[in-house]
């Protein structure tokens, strides 16, 4: 797909790959569980409030494992809380994913010599996305899921399950231009060109 | 009367703290109270036995009126007190109708014979509970309870509110590793979140709390003085 507009314009439809479209719609409709477990839950709100708006990626918070395709662990986790962690993530269908909120869930963060903090929310659960802060910025969770929209549209979501034999994508040398053979320009050089 | 807060002079009434002083030392001589004054705050040192009729008493005084439990803590004198008296349990009264704030202070430990080889795990003597007093005393006993490792005698429900379900020891004691004891983790040949024995892999370091910069009352630390908690504690 170089240009599906154009594609569409001149055929009026599109070809590309069922991948890619299940994994665009999947990053297209990331459903967080609301994971607040301390100060990180504020920025959270904030990044789905209407000044960043995670509506706009799709990302609509849920108030249910059952409905949630990603867990954002928000906050410090503690012994207490792991179990129940673990045991959410457990409910949520796959494919689910994790982003881990600032430090403490990245590492412990502040409270990482502390007797009651999991030092680390990796030691319970597989975690996809690090955004690190202390608490960080709702743009750098909304910068976050964006992060985890470009890895699961990376995804093979075939060939992982032996659907695909081999590799669907096969490297194409690139074109190897003849002596004297007209290049195309690219947009920058045509302009330049013109202000020559 | 210090002039270090004026504001709260002038809001304060001192006559009336005064009076309530007075007050205090003539009533409760009898049963072992011992009023001192600090900061224009009020503090009734208490034997323990005597606490529940005292504190029965300065809720239903009409001098006194202490209705309300505004908290209940207490505090850990490993190394300064001996263990008899390691822990003070603290109370703190608000009397609204006269505007008075009042501290009461208990002390308990270990008695002789209940010395344990693990203080960590060992109970301090019981302190009479508060809970019909003030219902208040509920949850902050459990706390108590909890952090420090002080029972409360007659408390209708003293289990854990805080630590982690089989939470071994008390993190408020100045005797527990801050690491605690157990890490949790998730197993995946078991497939549950269990627990294993805490493991530190870099090495702690000791941080000096004290300001590096000279004072009137901050000189700075010798070099070789060591401040750090554990050493300094166990000296």
């Amino acid at each position: 797909m170089n240009d599906p507009i154009a594609q569409i314009k001149d055929q009026g439809y599109l070809l590309t790959s069922v991948e890619d479209v299940v994994n665009w719609a999947r990053a297209g409709s990331l459903w967080p569980m609301t994971f607040g477990l301390a100060c990180c839950a504020v920025e959270m709100m904030h990044s789905a409030a209407s000044r960043y708006d995670l509506d706009r990626f799709g990302t609509m918070f849920r108030p249910s494992p059952r409905q949630s395709d990603v867990m954002i662990i928000a906050g410090t986790l503690t012994n207490k809380m792991a179990p129940a962690l673990r045991k959410l993530y457990e409910q949520m269908p796959e494919p689910r994913y994790v982003i881990s909120m600032g430090s403490c869930a990245n590492g412990g963060g502040y409270y990482h010599h502390s007797y009651a903090v999991v030092r680390g929310a990796d030691r319970i659960v597989p975690v996809d996305i690090y955004v690190p802060g202390c608490p960080p910025t709702a743009e750098a969770l909304v910068y976050g899921i964006l992060q985890l929209q470009r890895k699961i549209k990376r995804q093979r979501v075939f060939a992982d399950k032996g659907f695909l034999q081999p590799a669907r994508r096969t490297e194409v040398a690139p074109y190897a231009y003849a002596e004297g053979e007209a290049k195309p320009y690219s947009s920058l050089e045509m302009h330049v060109k013109e202000e020559a | 009367m210090s002039n270090l807060a004026p504001h709260i002079d002038t809001a304060l009434d001192v006559k009336a703290l005064d009076k309530l002083k007075t007050y205090l030392e003539k009533t409760y001589k009898a049963q072992g109270g011992i009023v001192t004054s600090d900061r224009n705050e009020l503090t009734l040192h208490l034997p323990k036995k005597s606490l529940p009729a005292v504190m029965q008493t300065l809720r239903d005084d009409a001098q006194t009126r202490f209705t309300q439990l505004m908290d209940l803590t207490a505090v850990d004198w490993l190394g300064k007190n001996k263990l008899e008296e390691r822990f003070h349990v603290v109370y703190h009264l608000l009397s609204l109708e006269h505007n008075l704030r009042l501290r009461v202070i208990l002390t308990t430990g270990y008695s002789a014979s209940g010395k344990a080889q693990k203080p960590d795990t060992t109970l301090a003597d019981p302190v009479p509970s508060l809970q019909s007093l003030f219902p208040a005393a509920t949850w902050y006993e459990r706390e108590v309870f909890d952090m420090f490792g002080i029972p409360f005698t007659d408390a209708q429900d003293l289990r854990r509110i805080l630590t982690d379900y089989g939470f071994q020891g008390h993190p408020l004691r100045k005797d527990f590793p801050v690491f605690g004891y157990e890490e949790v983790f998730f197993n995946e040949a078991t497939s549950q979140v269990e627990y294993k024995a805490v493991d530190m892999p870099q090495e702690t370091r000791f941080f000096n709390a004290t300001s590096p910069w000279e004072g009137v009352n901050n000189p700075t630390p010798l070099a070789d003085e060591d401040n750090t908690f554990p050493n300094k504690a166990l000296k």
